[in-house]
């Protein structure tokens, strides 16, 4: 008993730790007022950055690093259409979308002679040095090892967002910035440059949740690593209301969905058929933007773009 | 002066399929692939051979399908990324009635078309109808309905009643269900004859040929007469363009945006009846993720600025690159994925018009400047 419930645990904080990240990302971006549906796309890339990177060097940290770094260099491309050049943001989001999992996989299949997978990569380190692993062994917390950095790190973020966003000057004008952007302006701070920063960690942080998925989740590339969790992500981030807590909890909600999918489709008691059970995080979802959508609050100046001198 | 309109019209669009494949040849550099060699096979695997290009023109059917059920949504100010949900959601409906239910010909058919896009029209409707009564943003639900069809299809899929076993897939639906021509009419006698004596008829007999494509022409003119020359048709475009002003002229909005997501949902179920009544095998296939046609909507429409009609034109070209690049792979090992690349490109040209006018205003202000220096 115990020893499933930790095992559920596990999987939940797995499950849980992409999504957060990506939803992370579309709380900065949404919340400074550019609406973000290329994190999907972003993600995708990310993963393949990752898995690639990690298989060449031989180090998953540093393919992790560089997925961040590739994610903000392809959010780059929707930040300028949407931010300077006024695209409209589903648009361009959509671009990502196509744009992303496009050079991934071309990619993919020049580097592995026509593969659309990637070798096995290697896992991101566990958060217990080999010491103290050593001695969980035999005993019911051994599967703590599971337990991946990046998923501390994912946890800090949430910490640190919230810190950010809700006890600093910057996070006073990113919030403002999404609501009144004109009042940001009047105080002489360029609308343009928050947005900018903003789109950018939120592209960082959807690479790392893709780095996640190649690395820990799926361990390689494929064109299916990331399959729909962008999308997922933002669906945690509107059930969240925003907010990098409510964020949080909505992410461990939707990997312990996932967790019950994957206990349940491994046992052989099933008495519901696997694809009827794989529907539950999606259902879920719908579930919970029925019972909670009434009370959000969305940024109000999300996806609208802003001109210089207008109300 | 009309030549004028026309041009300002158009040159966007073309501006952005002329970047788009440009800036995919410098990528196409970058990653040490040809780009002139590509995009020649490109071309020639959509005009080189009548069989390539009539199988160009059947696969835009299902393709400009979608692209007119996206268009529709965008005009009435939805954005129905759902579409993917809605065309599985049509090919589970026909691959069912069309493997069990016995009709004559031509009647299953129509019964078939009608029921994949009732069922298909109710899936996107229930999008309209949580974004009306609970205000939930349709595209977090469209996706999660796509993510959903798609396990059902799966689920469909696991019938043993359904299933032929050795060749893992559905079992072919009946003869009077196609909406193929002539399929199969090469293997007879009289075609062989035929086919001996014509080779360019040999050709065009080998493949998909269904008139699917008239179904598609149909259904962008409806549209097009719907939103154009109808009452309820104006309702949606106002809804579209200001959806508080047409409130406050006493429309009624919710009912207005489910039934435009029940008819648009209906569109890319009638796209998924197509696809699978009118190319071979015939059969339910086992799906491992998307087959895509929904998501190629998108850029159906964006290409088409969301014109119903410009999505058949729209629908030709995509299905020309996505035929092309499937022998540009073949000949000269550039994979597929490149039209991918492409496609984002063209979307983030499309999505810039005002990058477009601030090129416009510079342009003219230099010429201004110019006439003034003159003087």
């Amino acid at each position: 008993m115990m020893n499933n419930m930790i095992l559920a645990l596990m999987g939940t904080l797995m499950y849980a730790t992409p999504l957060l990240f990506a939803a992370l990302g579309g709380v900065v971006s949404e919340l400074s007022g550019v609406m973000n549906i290329g994190i999907e796309g972003v993600m995708t890339f990310g993963a393949f950055v990752a898995a690639t990177v990690s298989f060449f060097s031989g180090s998953s940290i540093l393919g992790f690093a560089l997925a961040g770094v590739c994610g903000g260099v392809l959010i780059l491309l929707h930040a300028i259409t949407s931010i300077s050049l006024r695209a409209d943001q589903t648009i361009s989001g959509t671009a990502i979308n196509f744009l992303g999992p496009g050079i991934s996989v071309l990619l993919t299949k020049k580097l592995f002679d026509g593969s659309a997978f990637s070798p096995p990569a290697t896992k991101l380190p566990s958060i217990f040095p080999q010491a103290l692993a050593n001695r969980f062994h035999g005993t019911v917390f051994e599967a703590l090892n599971g337990i991946s950095s990046a998923t501390l790190f994912a946890f800090f973020c949430v910490f640190l967002l919230w810190f950010v966003l809700y006890k600093t000057k910057w996070g006073l004008r990113i919030r403002a910035t999404g609501e009144y952007p004109a009042a940001v302006d009047t105080m002489g701070v360029s609308v343009t440059t928050v947005r900018y920063c903003c789109v950018l960690a939120s592209g960082v942080l959807a690479g790392f949740g893709g780095a996640f998925m190649s690395l820990s989740v799926t361990s390689s590339f494929s064109p299916v690593t990331v399959c729909g969790h962008g999308f997922i992500a933002l669906a945690a981030m509107i059930f969240g209301n925003w907010k990098p807590h409510g964020t949080m909890l909505s992410c461990l909600l939707l990997g312990f969905a996932m967790e019950c999918t994957t206990l349940w489709g491994g046992s052989n008691n099933a008495w519901l058929p696997v694809p009827i059970m794989e529907m539950f995080p999606y259902l879920l979802t719908i579930v919970i933007l029925i019972l909670f959508v009434g009370e959000l609050a969305t940024p109000k100046a999300n996806g609208i773009p802003y001109v210089k001198g207008s109300h | 002066m009309r030549r004028l309109e026309f041009a300002k019209r158009f040159m966007p669009t073309v501006f952005a399929l002329f970047s788009g494949f440009f800036v995919g040849a410098l990528f196409l550099i970058l990653t040490g692939y040809d780009p002139i060699r590509s995009y020649a096979a490109m071309l020639e695997g959509v005009f080189s051979r009548p069989k390539y290009l009539i199988q160009v023109i059947s696969k835009s059917a299902p393709l400009a399908l979608t692209g007119l059920s996206v268009a529709f949504a965008f005009k009435c100010g939805l954005f129905n990324i759902g579409s993917e949900g809605q065309y599985t959601i049509g090919v589970i409906v026909a691959t069912l009635l069309g493997t069990k239910l016995s009709l004559p010909f031509g009647v299953h058919f129509i019964v078939i078309m009608l029921a994949g896009m009732i069922f298909a029209g109710i899936w996107g409707a229930i999008v309209g109808f949580l974004k009306v009564k609970f205000g939930i943003n349709e595209v977090v639900t469209a996706i999660m309905l796509n993510w959903i069809a798609l396990h059902l299809h799966r689920y469909v899929f696991s019938f043993p009643w359904l299933l032929v076993k050795n060749i893992d897939a559905s079992q072919e639906i009946k003869e009077t269900a196609r909406s193929a021509i002539l399929h199969g009419f090469i293997a007879t006698p009289k075609g062989q004859t035929l086919a001996a004596k014509n080779a360019f008829l040999a050709d065009i007999l080998k493949t998909d040929l269904n008139f699917g494509i008239f179904l598609a022409i149909g259904a962008a003119f409806a549209i097009h007469h719907l939103l154009n020359s109808t009452t309820k048709g104006f309702e949606l475009r106002a809804m579209g363009i200001n959806q508080e002003a047409s409130r406050f002229a006493g429309m009624n909005i919710k009912r207005n945006v489910i039934l435009s997501m029940f008819i648009s949902g209906a569109i890319s179920g009638l796209a998924g009846v197509i696809q699978l009544t009118g190319f071979g095998p015939f059969r339910m296939t086992n799906l491992a993720a998307f087959e895509g046609y929904g998501l190629e909507g998108i850029y159906i429409a964006l290409v088409a600025n969301c014109s119903p009609i410009g999505c058949i034109a729209s629908g030709l070209f995509f299905s020309a690159i996505k035929c092309g690049s499937a022998l540009m792979q073949i000949e000269v090992g550039t994979p597929r994925e490149i039209i991918k690349i492409i496609t984002g490109l063209i979307i983030f040209f499309i999505a810039i018009p005002f990058a477009y006018k601030l090129i416009a205003s510079k342009i003219q202000k230099t010429k201004k400047d110019t006439i003034n220096h003159d003087e």
